[in-house]
């Protein structure tokens, strides 16, 4: 393939890629040091989850229920209870919203009856971003707990890892050349939610990492379509559903499996319809199948049908105001909401704004190129209307709200490619480059500073 | 835009990454201490006390004399789902002085509630008092507490009356340290939990190596980055 980057005097493409890949890798080992061991939310569930796959080769017994497994119980009071004076306040992240302060209410949970840490939907989720993380579990079977999740995590950051990577080639199919193309993997690898999620055992990590490829493919397939790579996308698609129920968002992208049968005439479009059809049902059937023929020992919960129960997955992470929602996707979850001053915050909300606006006014711009920014807008688009959906629906159910910021990372790909892609419409090639680096090394220093307030709970008082 | 130009700016980015980085390695010579959650207190079950901290009414609880430099004041609330709560006022007191008074007004409904002020330093017997001017029902909040603590551990008072239970305040200080020091705990404590080749001075070499990585790859992106990334 000739691509621009490619061309002598300017940065090879895999060059680059390989830098971003590395940075990516030390950066995910650096935040995996910076949070205690299942101090991440839900982490305990997720971990309990594919260690039942890793380590007795079952599914957990409880859909919507507690998903942890004694011995992850068992540590997590060891943590609280070692507790002491002058060493780092180790204990769980505080759930939003969730059963209250946490601490002392662990421990006591611990002693008595091996009640649940915690309890999330991650019992009803598909195992295919918990294969992976088995995998280390089971290798480092003898050496316990300790190992078999800081092994766990390094797949999270492996995730993390291909998903920026996939960004960056999305950059590279939507026309940028290798540096914008990193600059867009840069942005998304560097947020401080993406990358605390991609560095601890979480659903997030397999969900972004499938999100990403797919939106790579989708632009693959609107430059050069095939069946082969319609196939891929479609697999891709599956997986992104399968990894976490979020991913639902993109479902309605395999209208991209259609783009021949519009272009086509004649008999050929009918072939390409049916191909269309056969795609889609290859994206959507695991999914369904999933959810309506579950394997036995994963009942759905009582009342609720097993797709509208994953209306309500949402409900238990925590509480937000609509008018927060675009402010927490950069600073939602944790300590980086608590610690990160409200100026910084609304600051970052004016960011999103003026990218919004930079897109427009891209998008008004005659001639070609315009595909990235449209299809990166509208998976960013999708995604928060399945989240805004959420949110109301629970405020019209409930009165409480319960979708955070985070819910958009899976589009984070798309919407960084769309913001460059407009700068580099907008702008001269130089001033395009600077201006993308500026933002770029923008996202690096705030996940410093995330990292910092992450970290000073270590500090010595 | 001449190319001239662009360099320059790229230099200026670099220069002010730089300076970023080195504000947020002197902002860590004085951070926050961390304490750790009351001892007496673990091992106890936590509940929400009945009633909301409305307008009126008072609740304080002794903290006793505490170490040097206490800076910030936490505790437990349960927000009940509300849309706009008051904000809560702490005041502390020795002997009947009023030492520091610090209002929170909520940005999102949180479970943890920060009280941030000027360290006080030589404390004699302090008292923590926490009322809620112009609270209601729509807008106030519950106290999470330890019902029936251990022997020695001071009570919740509510307008006067004991409650039986104790508010689990969180306390942290102030105090000058050394950069080596923190640095050199931060690695330690990052390597709690980590198995045998991840701990220090992995977690410290992991650090550096993330900032000169990033720094690279930032300087590759605005195109000066080393010449063997150009083909």
């Amino acid at each position: 393939v000739d691509r621009p980057a490619d061309k002598p005097g300017r940065p090879r493409w895999h060059l680059l890629f390989g830098l971003l890949a590395i940075s990516m890798l030390v950066k995910g080992l650096l935040w995996t040091f910076a949070i205690p061991p299942f101090d991440a939310p839900d982490e305990p569930a997720h971990y309990s989850h594919a260690q039942l796959l890793a380590l007795r080769g079952r599914l957990p017994t409880a859909g919507n229920l507690d998903s942890t497994s004694p011995d992850v119980a068992l540590m997590v009071s060891a943590i609280l209870l070692s507790v002491t004076p002058g060493t780092p306040e180790a204990r769980l992240y505080q759930e939003r919203g969730g059963s209250g302060p946490v601490g002392p209410a662990e421990i006591a949970a611990a002693k008595t009856a091996q009640q649940p840490v915690s309890q999330t939907p991650s019992g009803s989720y598909s195992p295919v971003g918990y294969v992976l993380y088995a995998v280390p579990i089971r290798l480092f079977a003898p050496q316990g707990i300790v190992a078999q999740l800081a092994g766990a995590r390094l797949v999270a950051v492996l995730l993390g890892t291909a998903a920026v990577l996939a960004v960056a080639w999305a950059g590279l199919e939507a026309g940028l050349d290798a540096r914008m193309a990193t600059a867009a993997g840069v942005i998304a690898g560097y947020q401080p939610m993406w990358s605390q999620q991609t560095a601890v055992v979480t659903a997030d990590a397999a969900l972004f990492c499938f999100a990403s490829l797919f939106f790579a493919l989708m632009l693959r397939t609107l430059r050069r379509p095939s069946r082969r790579l319609g196939v891929a996308t479609a697999a891709v698609l599956a997986l992104t559903l399968l990894s976490k129920p979020a991913g639902l968002f993109a479902l309605p992208f395999a209208v991209i499996f259609f783009i021949p049968a519009i272009r086509a005439r004649g008999r050929e479009r009918v072939d390409a319809l049916a191909v269309g059809f056969g795609l889609s049902l290859l994206a959507a059937l695991p999914f369904v199948a999933w959810n309506r023929y579950r394997p036995a020992g994963v009942p759905p919960t009582a009342g609720r049908g097993t797709l509208v129960q994953y209306a309500y997955v949402l409900r238990d992470a925590g509480f937000a105001y609509p008018r927060g929602l675009i402010g927490q996707f950069w600073g939602d979850f944790g300590w980086l909401e608590q610690s990160l001053s409200p100026g910084v915050i609304t600051g970052l909300r004016y960011v999103s704004l003026i990218a919004v606006m930079f897109c427009g006014a891209a998008l008004l711009k005659r001639g070609r190129g315009r595909s990235g920014i449209v299809l990166g807008m509208a998976y960013f688009v999708a995604c928060a209307a399945v989240a805004f959906g959420f949110d109301l629906l629970l405020w019209l159910n409930q009165g409480g709200l319960g979708v955070q910021g985070r819910y958009l990372l899976p589009a984070l790909g798309g919407a960084a490619v769309a913001v460059v892609a407009a700068l580099n419409r907008l702008l001269p090639r130089p001033a395009a480059t600077v201006v993308g680096s500026l933002v770029a090394g923008g996202m690096v220093v705030l996940n410093f500073v995330s990292l910092a307030t992450l970290s000073a709970r270590f500090f010595v008082s | 835009v001449s190319r001239a130009v662009v360099r320059v700016l790229g230099i200026a980015l670099i220069g002010g990454f730089s300076l970023l980085l080195v504000v947020i390695a002197l902002a860590a010579r004085r951070p926050p201490g961390v304490s750790s959650a009351p001892r007496q207190l673990v091992g106890a079950a936590q509940v929400r006390l009945p009633d909301g901290v409305l307008d009126g009414h008072r609740y304080t609880q002794e903290l006793g004399q505490v170490d040097d430099g206490l800076s910030e004041v936490a505790l437990y609330v349960d927000a009940h789902n509300h849309r706009d709560l008051a904000p809560l006022r702490l005041r502390l007191t020795d002997g009947g002085r009023v030492l520091r008074e610090s209002v929170t007004h909520y940005r999102t409904p949180s479970d943890v509630v920060r009280f941030e002020f000027a360290p006080v330093a030589d404390s004699g017997h302090l008292v923590a008092e926490v009322t809620a001017p112009g609270a209601n029902d729509q807008t106030m909040v519950s106290l999470f507490v330890v019902d029936r603590p251990g022997a020695g551990v001071p009570h919740l008072i509510h307008d006067g009356q004991d409650t039986g239970a104790s508010a689990v305040l969180r306390l942290r200080y102030r105090a000058p340290v050394s950069l080596s020091t923190q640095l050199a705990a931060i690695s330690d404590r990052a390597s709690q939990y980590h198995p045998g080749p991840l701990k220090t001075p992995v977690p410290l070499v992991t650090a550096a190596l993330t900032l000169v990585l990033s720094g690279v790859l930032i300087a590759a992106v605005a195109g000066l980055g080393p010449s063997w990334l150009d083909g």
